[in-house]
């Protein structure tokens, strides 16, 4: 099975996919009178088109490390190795742009530039950093399409169907909600074993129930409204009432919860490789960076290049999201600007 | 009010033994009996010490008994001993209590005046470029991650500047201070932008009210406006936002701790995970979570103060 | 110790054992004078010890020493003999063994201070000998042929027709682990194979340990208990199986228990030295472990802590350890001064801040 899931041709196709439902959904979205009119003042918000841009940058870095094609030996090369990965591996670390290694015992001239120097293996550490987006954005990713279906589904039922099926869900998430949320990510991913897929879910699990408060509290609100009461009175059933009427107009709340959340989800990375239940070894990930990076800040001279490079590939993203996510916050609802 | 809160305390009950029922499940799914006893008598223990220790501790007995035990006792906060060290939980708890809240009680204030302070002034500029940029610069500031402040912070404080030693804790009077100087610093900086943010709008929501105005027509400045009225009113909704995390500063920054080697709460649990100290984590689970349902509490309790019609619902 | 005698032990009035978790705290608490002395981490050696093996100039001027410890120790990976894949092919163990670059892992993770093994005794310890080398030590030719005769040509096992897999345990915690995991799965790496890493608490790996649910386990390493080679041999012993005994790889071999029953007991002489040449030959050729490297522990003293004994196989030498408190004060008040810049900077901040918050209401209300 997961031969079958990390073979070069699965992966293409799983991001051609994604990339064909973002299109899907902004196409579908135009053609709704809100989204149209939100879309009208984004665009006037010139920040926020910025940082989209850059999202998109991000977005495309990942793509190209996850499209991949098989190559003559029986390996397989990433499309972003076509660009940047014919850089060599040194022995051990080296500053940006030097011409030799930083060891003094033996300070062999290096094979090749780079950028951003090499790090305690080795390797080139700009490379190591833009690959790093592909772990980022998966985590963020397969996180989202756990948390964000659990969250939505469970606020609507709680906030529509209320009485004991809300007295329910939200016994769920309360008791949830009060387990020390470290302790849950920890226990998951050392019972599940580490990975991409484990920390996702354990991830997953967590972050639920703030969106499914969230929808929760707006349902409540849009179920009082009288066109809600009419469509029950007509006789239409409760799916066609929470699929038709509730879900679109709660939507833009899902949307914004989950570009804001998304920098909170990377962000818990870096935290859960401190804590030594990150990404698995070998992995390029750039909370992986910032933790080695804090021992090799002590060094003298000091090893800056790791943690700087990660930490600013990260505050990028990050801001930008949020920067996103303030945006679409202000075009949604003005007033609340 | 009294009925109200007894019916919010009743509200808690299945939540604790949920929590107690998940934290059980949890753990015991973690660790075998057989690790758990090879982790504390050591690798070089015979086969029997182990079977010993394990039929010492009831772990050989069927699941179901267990966890009857086990619920008792948490109600009468018998929490027995530490796996680990062989010390008794309350003291160990006792203990961890005082450097916790030596970093997360000045911490917060910390934050809490630095934010409202920064909120108040942008208020006061409102709408100017300063105004905007300490917005974007708030933005920013919540973008970097807690590991990366610790990190930078310790690196220049402590290393470059030698203002404070880099870690380590000791009780030693006024000397103490300097142990903690750093973690509370970077406890009120973390969450400084995210807090700005938040009270710049509780703050201009006030701006809008009515009453400002009305106190500005009568002739009083706009800084006794704000630093009067604006901010005695917004302060209501403030607490009410802010009060649900004050239990939470007992348990203490588990980063913060762990990083600069605190011996707090929080340490206590990130430790009793990494070693599998079974006692300590469902004692802590379940005080966090007792913690947690009182800050919720906290938090309606204050709501229902400041607007009476919640009470009556 | 001449100095200290006729004095009554301690000699101190308080020994405080910090635990510190992290090691960057560590070498900044010693360049702060908060800690008496300190071992000599991967970061802290580019910084302290020069390529000479000596304490770098700056650091010697404050007075501190060097100490050199060489505890006699081996590290390892051990193999499970035991396991359907690497414990019945002897060219595949061969193949990886001569795979691994011990003395790169000794230059980034030691600064090429420790010594790679060679043997399994370490310097020190009779039967130890300085110019034998390991048949299956690092080279790469040789380690792509051998794989290739263990029937994996290029890392690729013909029956799936895609690498081969190989399990490694070891404790993972904290980004140096990590690293040294890395390094090891890129050297194996090299030949094709693909090495799964799997982490571990040191609690789960011992128990893996015990129960043989393993195929390779980094990390292992013994030292001598006492100064002699039965110490270190009589972890391959087939009477000292886990979980009872210490015989990891769960090796068996009766021609190695024949001669290790023979020496264990002997005198040391020419004739025992024979045959610990002729087992270390045989473990050489099964290979039911890769040798890593010999310990070499560099410590610093401050100055006010000098060292007072020098017996590594010492235990509860706490009891000669002596401070000069008066010398210790006054470095710690030196080496901490601070710069009042920064202050002066934030100060500066805010007076901007209120200039501009006046002349902007000044403006408003005008």
């Amino acid at each position: 099975m997961e031969a079958l899931f990390t073979h070069w041709l699965t992966q293409n196709l799983l991001v051609l996919a994604g990339f064909s439902l973002i299109a899907w959904m902004l196409w579908s979205a135009s053609h709704h009178e809100r989204w149209r009119r939100a879309w009208l003042r984004f665009r006037s918000d010139r920040g926020g088109i910025i940082a989209l841009v850059v999202v998109g940058i991000y977005l495309i870095l990942g793509a190209l490390e996850v499209l991949s094609f098989p190559t003559k030996s029986g390996g397989t090369r990433t499309v972003l190795d076509l660009f940047v990965g014919g850089v060599p591996a040194e022995k051990s670390y080296s500053a940006p742009l030097a011409t030799r290694l930083l060891s003094e015992a033996k300070p062999d001239p290096v094979k090749a530039t780079h950028l951003l120097g090499t790090d305690a293996l080795g390797k080139d550490v700009f490379v190591e950093t833009l690959k790093a987006c592909k772990t980022a954005l998966i985590i963020g990713g397969l996180t989202a399409a756990i948390y964000i279906p659990l969250g939505t589904l469970f606020g609507i039922l709680a906030g529509y169907f209320r009485r004991r099926v809300d007295d329910l869900i939200q016994y769920v998430y309360t008791t949830l909600a009060s387990i020390p949320t470290i302790l849950l990510l920890v226990a998951i991913i050392l019972v599940l074993g580490k990975g991409l897929g484990t920390m996702s879910f354990a991830l997953g699990l967590t972050a639920w129930v703030g969106l499914c408060r969230l929808i929760r509290g707006e349902t409540l609100r849009q179920a009082e409204r009288p066109y809600i009461t009419a469509a029950r009175a007509l006789g239409q059933s409760h799916w066609n009432i929470i699929t038709r009427h509730i879900l679109p107009n709660v939507l833009h709340l899902v949307v914004i919860n989950f570009v804001l959340g998304f920098s909170g989800i990377v962000l818990a990375e870096s935290v859960l490789s401190y804590l030594g239940v990150g990404t698995p070894v070998g992995t390029p990930s750039w909370g992986n960076m910032i933790d080695s990076g804090r021992s090799e800040l002590s060094r003298d001279p000091m090893v800056w290049w790791n943690l700087v490079s990660a930490t600013v590939a990260l505050f990028g993203l990050v801001l930008s999201l949020n920067l996103v996510g303030d945006s679409l916050r202000r075009a949604f609802d003005p007033k609340r600007g | 009010m009294l009925s109200y809160v007894l019916r919010r305390l009743l509200y808690a009950v299945p939540i604790v033994l949920g929590v107690i029922a998940i934290t059980f499940l949890l753990f015991n799914v973690l660790q075998t009996p057989q690790a758990a006893a090879t982790l504390v008598l050591g690798p070089k223990a015979s086969q029997q010490a182990r079977a010993e220790w394990i039929k010492n501790r009831g772990l050989d007995k069927p699941k179901s008994e267990q966890f009857v035990k086990h619920v008792k006792n948490m109600a009468t906060f018998n929490f027995g001993t530490s796996w680990k060290s062989g010390r008794e939980l309350n003291e160990v708890f006792r203990t961890g209590v005082g450097p916790s809240l030596m970093i997360t009680i000045p911490g917060f204030l910390a934050g809490l005046i630095g934010g409202v302070g920064l909120a108040l002034y942008q208020v006061f500029v409102r709408n100017s470029l300063l105004d905007r940029s300490i917005t974007l610069w708030a933005v920013a500031l919540m973008s970097v991650p807690t590991v990366v402040y610790i990190i930078f912070l310790q690196a220049i404080g402590a290393l470059m500047l030698n203002y404070f030693p880099a870690s380590g804790f000791d009780w030693r009077g006024l000397e103490t201070l300097k142990f903690v100087a750093l973690p509370i610093i970077i406890m009120a900086v973390v969450n400084l932008g995210s807090d700005v943010r938040l009270y710049r709008t509780i703050f201009m929501e006030e701006i809008t009210q009515d009453y400002v105005r009305t106190a500005l027509a009568k002739g009083l400045s706009s800084g006794h406006v704000l630093g009067v009225h604006v901010f005695k009113n917004g302060l209501i909704a403030l607490i009410t936002l802010t009060v649900g995390s004050l239990p939470a500063l007992i348990t203490g920054s588990l980063l913060i701790e762990n990083f600069f080697g605190i011996p707090g709460l929080g340490n206590v649990l990130v430790l009793a995970i990494g070693t599998g100290d079974q006692p300590v984590v469902m004692a802590s689970v379940y005080l966090g979570s007792l913690l947690y349902i009182a800050s919720l509490i906290l938090t309606d309790i204050c709501y229902a103060l400041a607007d009476p019609r919640i009470r009556l619902s | 110790m001449q100095q200290f005698a006729g004095k009554p032990l301690p000699l101190v009035d308080e020994v405080n054992f910090s635990i510190i978790r992290e090691n960057i705290p560590i070498f900044i608490l010693t360049r702060q004078g908060y800690l008496d002395g300190m071992g000599v981490n991967k970061d802290a050696f580019g910084a302290m010890i020069t390529p000479g093996r000596e304490l770098a100039p700056k650091w010697r001027a404050r007075g501190l020493h060097l100490e050199k410890d060489v505890e006699p120790a081996t590290f390892w990976i051990s193999y499970n003999m035991d396991d359907p894949l690497v414990g019945k092919n002897r060219k595949l163990r061969q193949a990886l063994s001569a795979a691994y670059d011990a003395q790169t892992y000794s230059d980034i993770f030691y600064n090429s201070v420790a010594p790679v093994a060679e043997q399994l005794v370490p310097p020190g310890i009779a039967g130890y000998s300085q110019t034998y080398r390991n048949p299956y030590g690092f080279n790469l030719e040789k380690a792509k042929q051998l794989i290739a005769e263990a029937g994996y040509p290029n890392g690729i096992d013909p029956k799936t027709g895609r690498p081969l897999e190989i399990t490694l345990d070891m404790v993972a915690v904290g980004s140096e682990d990590r690293q040294r995991a890395e390094f090891e799965q890129r050297c194996f790496e090299k030949l094709g194979v693909k090495m799964k890493i799997s982490e571990n608490t040191f609690a789960r790996l011992l128990q893996k340990q015990d129960t043989g649910d393993f195929q390779l386990s980094s990390g292992s390493g013994w030292g001598a208990d006492y100064p002699d080679p039965e110490n270190f041999f009589f972890l391959f012993y087939s009477k000292n199986m886990p979980p009872a005994g210490k015989n990891i790889s769960r090796y068996n071999n009766p021609e190695f228990d024949r001669l290790f029953e023979q020496m264990a007991t002997m005198e040391n002489g020419p004739e025992r030295l024979e045959i610990v040449n002729k087992i270390n030959a045989i473990l050489a050729e099964d290979c039911p472990n890769i040798l890593n490297f010999h310990k070499a522990f560099y410590s610093v003293v401050q100055p006010w802590a000098p060292r007072t004994q020098d017996n590594a196989m010492l235990e509860g030498g706490v009891r000669f350890a002596t401070v000069d408190p008066a010398l210790r004060a006054e470095k710690q008040k030196d080496w901490n001064r601070k710069p009042l810049w920064p202050l002066a900077i934030l100060g500066g901040l805010v007076a901007i801040g209120a200039v501009s918050a006046v002349r902007i209401n000044r403006r408003r209300n005008a």
